[in-house]
C-alpha cells in the first residue's frame, strides 16, 4: 500500500474515533446515556468492534511512523511494517474475543 | 548515485533522533503542538496498551482527569491537523511577496485554527474532569 494511502486510512480512523470513541465513553460514564446505550448489545458491540479496529490502526501506525523515522533504511521499514501489521492483526483477534465475553456474548 | 547521496543526507539530518523533537526554539506554535502531539499518542498507547492488558484498567480519579488533559489534548490537535491536511478552514493560499515573509500560519487566516484547537482541548478537558471528578463519584 502506498505511504499516502496509509496515512488518509490514519486520519479516517482518527474520525472514526472520535465518534465511536465518544459513544464509548458515553456508554461507561454517563448514568443517564450509557445504560440506553449498552441495552442494545449488538450494536454496541459493532460500536466496540469498529473503535477497536480504527483505534488499533491508528495506535500501531502512529509507532510505525515514530519507528521508521527513528530507523530511516527502507529494508527495516519494510520488516517494521510487517511486524507491526502481525501484531495488531492478533491484537484485534484477541481483543474482539474479550469484548464478546465481556458483553456475555461467547 | 543521485537518490543515494539524497539519501544520505536525509539519514545524518535525523540522526538526532528523540532529541530532535524538542529542537522547538525558534520556531512557530505549530512546532510546539507536534511535539505535545507526538507525547501524548505515546502517553495514548501505554494507556490502551494496560487498558487491554487488564481489561477497563484506568488510573483512578485525579489520574483520570490527566489522563483526560492528554486524550483531550491529542483529539483537538488531531482535528486541527485533519483540516490542515484537507485544506478546510485555513483560507486560500498566500501571495508571497517578500522572501522574509513569515509563515502562512501567522499571517494567513489558519492561525485563528491553533486558537480554535487550543479552546476546544480546554472545553473538552473541562468537561471529562468533570465526568472524572465528579459524575464518577455520584456513580460510586
Amino acid at each position: 500500500m502506498r505511504e499516502s494511502t496509509v496515512m488518509f486510512l490514519h486520519y479516517i480512523t482518527a474520525i472514526l474515533i472520535a465518534i465511536t470513541g465518544l459513544i464509548h465513553l458515553l456508554a461507561n460514564n454517563d448514568p443517564a446515556i450509557g445504560p440506553l446505550i449498552k441495552s442494545n448489545t449488538a450494536l454496541y458491540l459493532g460500536n466496540m468492534a469498529i473503535f477497536l479496529a480504527a483505534l488499533l490502526y491508528h495506535a500501531f501506525n502512529g509507532v510505525r511512523v515514530i519507528l521508521i523515522e527513528m530507523v530511516p533504511d527502507r529494508c527495516w521499514t519494510k520488516w517494521i511494517g510487517w511486524a507491526i501489521l502481525i501484531v495488531g492483526v492478533v491484537t484485534y483477534a484477541v481483543g474482539l474475543q474479550v469484548l464478546m465475553v465481556a458483553l456475555g456474548l461467547a | 548515485m543521485e537518490a543515494e547521496s539524497g539519501y544520505r543526507e536525509y539519514y545524518a539530518r535525523n540522526m538526532r533522533g528523540i532529541s530532535g523533537w524538542f529542537k522547538v526554539r525558534a520556531y512557530t506554535i505549530e512546532r510546539w503542538l507536534y511535539a505535545a502531539h507526538r507525547i501524548t499518542g505515546i502517553l495514548i498507547v501505554l494507556f490502551i496498551l494496560a487498558h487491554f492488558y487488564s481489561t477497563g484498567w484506568h488510573p483512578g480519579l485525579w489520574w483520570d482527569a490527566l489522563l483526560g488533559v492528554v486524550v483531550t489534548f491529542h483529539v483537538a490537535n488531531g482535528i486541527r491537523l485533519i483540516l490542515a491536511e484537507l485544506g478546510l478552514a485555513i483560507g486560500k493560499p498566500l501571495l508571497i511577496k517578500k522572501p522574509s515573509q513569515r509563515p502562512v500560519s501567522i499571517e494567513g487566516v489558519q492561525r485563528y485554527l491553533v486558537v480554535f484547537a487550543l479552546v476546544l482541548f480546554i472545553v473538552l478537558a473541562a468537561i471529562w474532569a468533570y465526568y472524572a471528578l465528579v459524575v464518577q463519584s455520584m456513580m460510586g
